[in-house]
Protein backbone atom coordinates (compact mmCIF):
# COMPACT_ATOMS: atom_id res chain seq x y z
CA UNK A 1 0.00 0.00 0.00
CA UNK A 2 1.00 3.60 -0.45
CA UNK A 3 0.93 6.51 1.99
CA UNK A 4 1.82 10.17 1.57
CA UNK A 5 4.62 11.33 3.82
CA UNK A 6 5.63 14.92 4.38
CA UNK A 7 8.54 16.46 6.24
CA UNK A 8 9.65 20.10 6.33
CA UNK A 9 7.23 20.99 3.55
CA UNK A 10 8.49 18.21 1.25
CA UNK A 11 5.94 15.56 0.32
CA UNK A 12 6.56 12.11 -1.15
CA UNK A 13 4.81 8.78 -1.67
CA UNK A 14 6.02 5.89 0.45
CA UNK A 15 5.39 2.22 -0.37
CA UNK A 16 4.79 0.15 2.75
CA UNK A 17 3.48 -3.26 3.87
CA UNK A 18 -0.13 -3.68 5.00
CA UNK A 19 -0.45 -3.20 8.73
CA UNK A 20 2.51 -0.83 8.95
CA UNK A 21 2.30 1.75 11.74
CA UNK A 22 3.34 5.40 11.94
CA UNK A 23 6.36 4.34 13.96
CA UNK A 24 7.40 1.93 11.16
CA UNK A 25 7.44 4.75 8.64
CA UNK A 26 9.48 6.98 10.96
CA UNK A 27 11.95 4.16 11.45
CA UNK A 28 12.25 3.57 7.71
CA UNK A 29 12.79 7.29 7.20
CA UNK A 30 15.39 7.30 9.99
CA UNK A 31 13.53 9.88 12.04
CA UNK A 32 13.79 10.01 15.82
CA UNK A 33 10.31 10.49 17.31
CA UNK A 34 11.88 12.60 20.08
CA UNK A 35 12.59 15.36 17.59
CA UNK A 36 9.01 16.16 16.66
CA UNK A 37 5.32 15.44 16.38
CA UNK A 38 3.63 12.94 14.12
CA UNK A 39 0.31 13.79 12.54
CA UNK A 40 -2.00 11.45 10.65
CA UNK A 41 -4.41 13.17 8.28
CA UNK A 42 -3.73 16.43 10.09
CA UNK A 43 -4.22 15.18 13.66
CA UNK A 44 -1.74 14.29 16.36
CA UNK A 45 -1.76 10.48 16.45
CA UNK A 46 -0.22 7.71 18.54
CA UNK A 47 2.80 6.21 16.76
CA UNK A 48 1.50 2.62 17.09
CA UNK A 49 -1.55 3.40 14.96
CA UNK A 50 -1.87 1.29 11.82
CA UNK A 51 -1.93 3.05 8.51
CA UNK A 52 -4.48 2.69 5.75
CA UNK A 53 -3.85 2.96 2.03
CA UNK A 54 -3.76 6.61 0.94
CA UNK A 55 -3.21 8.02 4.46
CA UNK A 56 -1.32 11.29 4.81
CA UNK A 57 1.45 11.47 7.39
CA UNK A 58 3.27 14.56 8.50
CA UNK A 59 6.28 14.85 10.75
CA UNK A 60 6.63 18.27 12.35
CA UNK A 61 10.21 18.95 13.35
CA UNK A 62 10.26 20.90 16.62
CA UNK A 63 13.94 20.90 17.43
CA UNK A 64 15.33 24.30 16.54
CA UNK A 65 17.79 26.60 18.16
CA UNK A 66 16.70 29.82 19.85
CA UNK B 1 -5.76 1.93 18.06
CA UNK B 2 -4.15 2.32 21.46
CA UNK B 3 -6.37 3.04 24.47
CA UNK B 4 -5.37 5.70 27.01
CA UNK B 5 -3.63 4.13 30.02
CA UNK B 6 -5.10 6.73 32.34
CA UNK B 7 -8.83 6.96 31.59
CA UNK B 8 -8.99 3.62 29.75
CA UNK B 9 -11.73 5.11 27.57
CA UNK B 10 -10.46 7.35 24.80
CA UNK B 11 -7.87 6.70 22.10
CA UNK B 12 -4.33 7.60 23.07
CA UNK B 13 -2.63 10.23 20.91
CA UNK B 14 0.67 10.50 22.76
CA UNK B 15 3.27 7.91 23.65
CA UNK B 16 5.13 8.98 26.78
CA UNK B 17 8.18 6.77 26.52
CA UNK B 18 9.67 7.37 29.96
CA UNK B 19 6.50 6.68 31.93
CA UNK B 20 5.42 3.76 29.78
CA UNK B 21 2.00 5.34 29.42
CA UNK B 22 -0.07 6.30 26.40
CA UNK B 23 -2.38 9.25 26.89
CA UNK B 24 -5.45 10.72 25.22
CA UNK B 25 -5.66 14.47 24.67
CA UNK B 26 -7.48 15.48 27.93
CA UNK B 27 -5.31 13.13 30.02
CA UNK B 28 -2.10 14.49 28.46
CA UNK B 29 -3.16 18.08 29.13
CA UNK B 30 -3.96 17.19 32.76
CA UNK B 31 -0.64 15.35 33.09
CA UNK B 32 1.37 18.27 31.68
CA UNK B 33 -0.29 20.85 33.93
CA UNK B 34 0.04 18.61 36.95
CA UNK B 35 3.80 18.35 36.37
CA UNK B 36 4.21 22.12 36.20
CA UNK B 37 2.07 22.64 39.31
CA UNK B 38 4.13 19.99 41.11
CA UNK B 39 7.42 21.64 40.13
CA UNK B 40 6.03 24.89 41.44
CA UNK B 41 5.13 23.33 44.80
CA UNK B 42 8.37 21.39 45.11
CA UNK B 43 10.60 24.43 44.62
CA UNK B 44 8.16 27.05 45.96
CA UNK B 45 8.58 29.05 42.77
CA UNK B 46 5.49 31.26 42.64
CA UNK B 47 3.88 32.58 45.80
CA UNK B 48 0.75 34.45 46.74
CA UNK B 49 1.01 38.13 45.86
CA UNK B 50 3.96 37.70 43.45
CA UNK B 51 4.21 40.03 40.51
CA UNK B 52 5.49 37.56 37.96
CA UNK B 53 7.20 38.52 34.70
CA UNK B 54 7.11 35.85 31.98
CA UNK B 55 9.52 35.81 29.07
CA UNK B 56 7.59 35.04 25.89
CA UNK B 57 9.11 34.63 22.45
CA UNK B 58 6.24 33.39 20.28
CA UNK B 59 7.77 29.90 20.36
CA UNK B 60 6.17 26.74 21.73
CA UNK B 61 7.93 26.61 25.10
CA UNK B 62 6.95 30.08 26.22
CA UNK B 63 3.44 29.66 24.75
CA UNK B 64 2.95 26.56 26.89
CA UNK B 65 4.50 28.37 29.86
CA UNK B 66 2.26 31.41 29.58
CA UNK B 67 -0.89 29.33 29.23
CA UNK B 68 -0.16 27.10 32.22
CA UNK B 69 0.88 30.10 34.27
CA UNK B 70 -2.45 31.83 33.71
CA UNK B 71 -4.01 28.85 35.51
CA UNK B 72 -1.31 28.59 38.13
CA UNK B 73 -1.24 32.28 39.03
CA UNK B 74 -5.03 32.33 39.31
CA UNK B 75 -4.78 29.38 41.68
CA UNK B 76 -1.95 30.86 43.77
CA UNK B 77 -3.07 34.49 43.58
CA UNK B 78 -0.21 36.09 41.63
CA UNK B 79 -0.06 38.70 38.87
CA UNK B 80 1.18 37.79 35.39
CA UNK B 81 3.17 40.15 33.13
CA UNK B 82 4.23 38.79 29.71
CA UNK B 83 7.43 40.31 28.32
CA UNK B 84 8.75 39.95 24.79
CA UNK B 85 12.33 40.80 23.95
CA UNK B 86 12.71 41.80 20.33
CA UNK B 87 16.23 40.95 19.16
CA UNK B 88 15.63 42.68 15.83
CA UNK B 89 15.91 39.67 13.52
CA UNK B 90 13.84 40.52 10.46
CA UNK B 91 11.71 37.68 9.10
CA UNK B 92 12.11 35.71 12.31
CA UNK B 93 11.31 37.41 15.60
CA UNK B 94 8.74 39.73 14.02
CA UNK B 95 6.78 36.71 12.79
CA UNK B 96 7.10 34.98 16.15
CA UNK B 97 6.05 38.18 17.94
CA UNK B 98 2.75 38.14 16.05
CA UNK B 99 2.03 34.72 17.56
CA UNK B 100 2.98 35.94 21.03
CA UNK B 101 0.63 38.88 20.60
CA UNK B 102 -2.16 36.59 19.38
CA UNK B 103 -1.72 34.39 22.45
CA UNK B 104 -1.78 37.37 24.81
CA UNK B 105 -4.93 38.67 23.09
CA UNK B 106 -6.51 35.25 23.54
CA UNK B 107 -5.63 35.30 27.24
CA UNK B 108 -6.59 38.94 27.75
CA UNK B 109 -3.05 39.91 28.82
CA UNK B 110 -1.05 42.97 27.87
CA UNK B 111 2.26 42.11 26.19
CA UNK B 112 5.20 44.32 27.14
CA UNK B 113 7.98 44.68 24.58
CA UNK B 114 11.60 45.74 24.78
CA UNK B 115 14.09 45.68 21.91
CA UNK B 116 17.86 45.21 21.75
CA UNK B 117 17.92 48.39 19.70
CA UNK B 118 16.41 50.31 22.59
CA UNK B 119 18.59 48.77 25.32
CA UNK B 120 21.92 48.34 23.53
CA UNK B 121 21.52 50.71 20.58
CA UNK B 122 22.03 47.81 18.19
CA UNK B 123 19.73 45.11 16.77
CA UNK B 124 20.79 41.50 16.16
CA UNK B 125 20.71 42.10 12.39
CA UNK B 126 23.21 44.92 12.88
CA UNK B 127 25.26 42.93 15.38
CA UNK B 128 25.65 40.11 12.89
CA UNK B 129 26.80 42.50 10.17
CA UNK B 130 29.43 43.93 12.50
CA UNK B 131 30.37 40.51 13.76
CA UNK B 132 30.83 39.26 10.20
CA UNK B 133 33.77 41.60 9.86
CA UNK B 134 35.66 40.03 12.72
CA UNK B 135 34.08 36.62 13.26
CA UNK B 136 35.53 35.85 16.64
CA UNK B 137 32.23 35.09 18.32
CA UNK B 138 29.08 33.30 17.22
CA UNK B 139 25.86 35.34 16.96
CA UNK B 140 24.33 33.43 19.89
CA UNK B 141 27.20 34.49 22.17
CA UNK B 142 26.02 38.09 21.86
CA UNK B 143 22.34 37.30 21.68
CA UNK B 144 22.29 35.07 24.77
CA UNK B 145 23.94 37.73 26.93
CA UNK B 146 21.78 40.51 25.50
CA UNK B 147 18.54 38.61 26.00
CA UNK B 148 19.29 37.80 29.62
CA UNK B 149 20.20 41.42 30.28
CA UNK B 150 17.18 42.89 28.46
CA UNK B 151 14.71 40.49 30.07
CA UNK B 152 16.07 41.31 33.49
CA UNK B 153 15.89 45.03 32.77
CA UNK B 154 12.30 44.83 31.51
CA UNK B 155 11.20 42.74 34.48
CA UNK B 156 13.00 45.03 36.92
CA UNK B 157 11.57 48.21 35.40
CA UNK B 158 8.07 46.70 35.48
CA UNK B 159 8.52 45.98 39.18
CA UNK B 160 8.41 42.18 38.90
CA UNK B 161 9.35 40.05 41.92
CA UNK B 162 10.29 37.07 39.77
CA UNK B 163 10.80 36.22 36.15
CA UNK B 164 9.59 32.92 34.69
CA UNK B 165 11.43 31.60 31.65
CA UNK B 166 10.47 28.76 29.31
CA UNK B 167 13.47 26.51 29.95
CA UNK B 168 12.30 22.92 29.68
CA UNK B 169 13.84 19.58 30.66
CA UNK B 170 15.77 19.44 27.38
CA UNK B 171 17.37 22.84 28.00
CA UNK B 172 18.19 21.86 31.56
CA UNK B 173 19.80 18.54 30.59
CA UNK B 174 21.80 20.21 27.80
CA UNK B 175 23.08 22.95 30.09
CA UNK B 176 24.05 20.47 32.80
CA UNK B 177 26.03 18.37 30.31
CA UNK B 178 27.55 21.48 28.80
CA UNK B 179 28.79 22.72 32.18
CA UNK B 180 30.27 19.28 32.77
CA UNK B 181 31.99 19.17 29.41
CA UNK B 182 33.31 22.71 29.73
CA UNK B 183 34.26 22.19 33.38
CA UNK B 184 32.47 25.22 34.77
CA UNK B 185 31.78 24.34 38.41
CA UNK B 186 30.95 27.91 39.43
CA UNK B 187 28.18 28.07 36.86
CA UNK B 188 27.02 24.70 38.06
CA UNK B 189 26.38 25.91 41.55
CA UNK B 190 24.18 28.74 40.37
CA UNK B 191 22.09 26.52 38.10
CA UNK B 192 18.72 25.06 39.07
CA UNK B 193 15.01 25.76 39.37
CA UNK B 194 15.99 29.26 40.46
CA UNK B 195 18.92 30.81 38.71
CA UNK B 196 21.29 33.70 38.80
CA UNK B 197 22.53 35.67 41.73
CA UNK B 198 19.56 35.79 44.05
CA UNK B 199 18.71 38.61 46.39
CA UNK B 200 20.69 41.33 44.67
CA UNK B 201 19.27 44.69 43.88
CA UNK B 202 18.57 45.34 40.19
CA UNK B 203 18.35 41.61 39.67
CA UNK B 204 15.06 39.77 39.22
CA UNK B 205 15.23 36.13 40.23
CA UNK B 206 14.62 33.73 37.35
CA UNK B 207 12.46 30.65 37.78
CA UNK B 208 11.90 27.63 35.53
CA UNK B 209 8.43 26.13 35.97
CA UNK B 210 8.87 23.91 32.87
CA UNK B 211 12.02 22.15 34.05
CA UNK B 212 10.23 18.80 34.38
CA UNK B 213 8.48 18.78 30.99
CA UNK B 214 10.30 18.10 27.74
CA UNK B 215 10.53 20.25 24.64
CA UNK B 216 8.42 17.70 22.76
CA UNK B 217 5.76 17.78 25.49
CA UNK B 218 5.58 21.57 25.19
CA UNK B 219 4.93 21.23 21.44
CA UNK B 220 2.29 18.56 22.07
CA UNK B 221 0.62 20.70 24.73
CA UNK B 222 0.45 23.74 22.42
CA UNK B 223 -0.93 21.58 19.60
CA UNK B 224 -3.60 19.93 21.74
CA UNK B 225 -4.57 23.23 23.36
CA UNK B 226 -4.52 24.91 19.96
CA UNK B 227 -2.24 27.73 21.11
CA UNK B 228 -0.66 30.00 18.50
CA UNK B 229 3.11 29.45 18.24
CA UNK B 230 5.85 29.97 15.71
CA UNK B 231 8.13 27.18 14.46
CA UNK B 232 11.18 28.31 12.53
CA UNK B 233 14.91 28.05 12.88
CA UNK B 234 16.61 31.34 13.72
CA UNK B 235 18.75 32.38 10.72
CA UNK B 236 21.70 33.16 13.02
CA UNK B 237 21.58 30.00 15.13
CA UNK B 238 25.25 29.34 15.85
CA UNK B 239 25.47 27.41 19.09
CA UNK B 240 26.60 24.17 17.47
CA UNK B 241 27.79 22.64 20.74
CA UNK B 242 24.30 22.86 22.22
CA UNK B 243 22.91 21.47 18.96
CA UNK B 244 25.20 18.47 19.16
CA UNK B 245 24.16 17.82 22.75
CA UNK B 246 20.51 18.12 21.70
CA UNK B 247 20.96 15.41 19.06
CA UNK B 248 22.93 13.26 21.46
CA UNK B 249 20.33 13.54 24.23
CA UNK B 250 17.48 12.79 21.84
CA UNK B 251 19.09 9.60 20.59
CA UNK B 252 19.90 8.51 24.15
CA UNK B 253 16.30 9.30 25.21
CA UNK B 254 14.88 7.26 22.33
CA UNK B 255 16.82 4.18 23.44
CA UNK B 256 16.77 4.81 27.18
CA UNK B 257 13.56 6.68 28.01
CA UNK B 258 13.84 8.92 31.07
CA UNK B 259 17.53 9.78 30.59
CA UNK B 260 16.90 13.53 30.34
CA UNK B 261 15.05 13.62 33.66
CA UNK B 262 17.69 11.43 35.26
CA UNK B 263 20.41 13.92 34.31
CA UNK B 264 18.45 16.72 35.99
CA UNK B 265 17.67 14.66 39.08
CA UNK B 266 21.27 13.47 39.44
CA UNK B 267 22.49 17.02 39.12
CA UNK B 268 20.07 18.35 41.73
CA UNK B 269 21.00 15.62 44.23
CA UNK B 270 24.69 16.24 43.63
CA UNK B 271 24.17 19.94 44.13
CA UNK B 272 22.52 19.31 47.46
CA UNK B 273 25.45 17.19 48.58
CA UNK B 274 28.08 19.66 47.49
CA UNK B 275 28.65 22.45 49.93
CA UNK B 276 27.57 25.54 48.09
CA UNK B 277 30.38 28.04 47.91
CA UNK B 278 28.49 31.31 47.78
CA UNK B 279 30.01 34.10 45.79
CA UNK B 280 30.96 36.51 48.57
CA UNK B 281 29.33 39.90 48.74
CA UNK B 282 32.68 41.63 48.30
CA UNK B 283 33.39 39.93 44.99
CA UNK B 284 30.09 41.10 43.58
CA UNK B 285 30.10 44.56 42.13
CA UNK B 286 27.75 46.61 40.04
CA UNK B 287 28.49 47.41 36.44
CA UNK B 288 30.00 50.89 36.29
CA UNK B 289 27.94 51.61 33.18
CA UNK B 290 24.48 50.17 33.72
CA UNK B 291 24.42 49.11 37.36
CA UNK B 292 23.68 45.42 36.76
CA UNK B 293 25.19 43.14 39.43
CA UNK B 294 28.32 41.47 38.05
CA UNK B 295 31.74 40.24 39.14
CA UNK B 296 33.96 42.65 37.19
CA UNK B 297 34.01 46.39 36.50
CA UNK B 298 31.42 46.04 33.74
CA UNK B 299 28.73 43.47 33.05
CA UNK B 300 29.00 41.12 30.10
CA UNK B 301 26.33 42.94 28.07
CA UNK B 302 28.20 46.24 28.36
CA UNK B 303 31.50 44.56 27.44
CA UNK B 304 29.93 43.05 24.33
CA UNK B 305 28.26 46.30 23.18
CA UNK B 306 31.62 48.01 23.61
CA UNK B 307 33.27 45.24 21.59
CA UNK B 308 30.76 45.78 18.78
CA UNK B 309 31.28 49.54 18.83
CA UNK B 310 34.98 48.91 18.34
CA UNK B 311 34.46 46.21 15.71
CA UNK B 312 35.57 48.48 12.85
CA UNK B 313 38.73 49.35 14.70
CA UNK B 314 39.39 45.68 15.31
CA UNK B 315 39.20 44.94 11.59
CA UNK B 316 41.91 47.48 10.94
CA UNK B 317 43.96 45.96 13.73
CA UNK B 318 43.56 42.43 12.39
CA UNK B 319 44.52 43.55 8.92
CA UNK B 320 47.55 45.34 10.27
CA UNK B 321 48.71 42.25 12.08
CA UNK B 322 48.33 40.05 8.99
CA UNK B 323 50.30 42.58 6.96
CA UNK B 324 53.10 42.63 9.44
CA UNK B 325 53.22 38.85 9.52
CA UNK B 326 53.64 38.65 5.78
CA UNK B 327 56.67 40.87 5.88
S1 LIG C 1 19.45 31.23 17.84
FE1 LIG C 1 21.06 32.54 18.65
S2 LIG C 1 20.92 34.43 17.46
FE2 LIG C 1 18.99 33.33 17.16
S3 LIG C 1 17.59 34.14 18.70
FE3 LIG C 1 18.56 32.33 19.60
S4 LIG C 1 20.35 33.09 20.71
FE4 LIG C 1 19.65 34.73 19.31
ZN1 LIG D 1 -7.35 9.44 28.85
ZN1 LIG E 1 26.49 46.91 32.26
Amino acid sequence: MKVIFSLDGKTKEVETKTGATLADILKAEKINLQTGLIKLNGKLTHPSTELKDGDTLEFVNIIYGG
Amino acid sequence: MVTCTKCKKRNAVVDLGYTGSDLCSPCFIAYFEHRVFKTNREFKLIQHGDKLGVGVSGGKDSAALLFVLTKLTKHVGAQLIPILIDEGIAGYRDKAAEKAQALCDKLGLRLHRLSYKKVFGISMDETVKKRDKVKWRGACSYCGVFRKHALNKAAFDLGCDKLAIGHNADDMAQTILMNFLKSEPARFMRFGAFSGITERDKFVMRIKPLMYVTERECAIYCTLRDLPFHLQECPYSSDSFRGELKDFLNSVEEKHPGSKFNIIKSFLSLKELMVATPVSEKELKHCAKCGTPCSGENCKACLLTEELKNADGRVAETKQITKNKKK
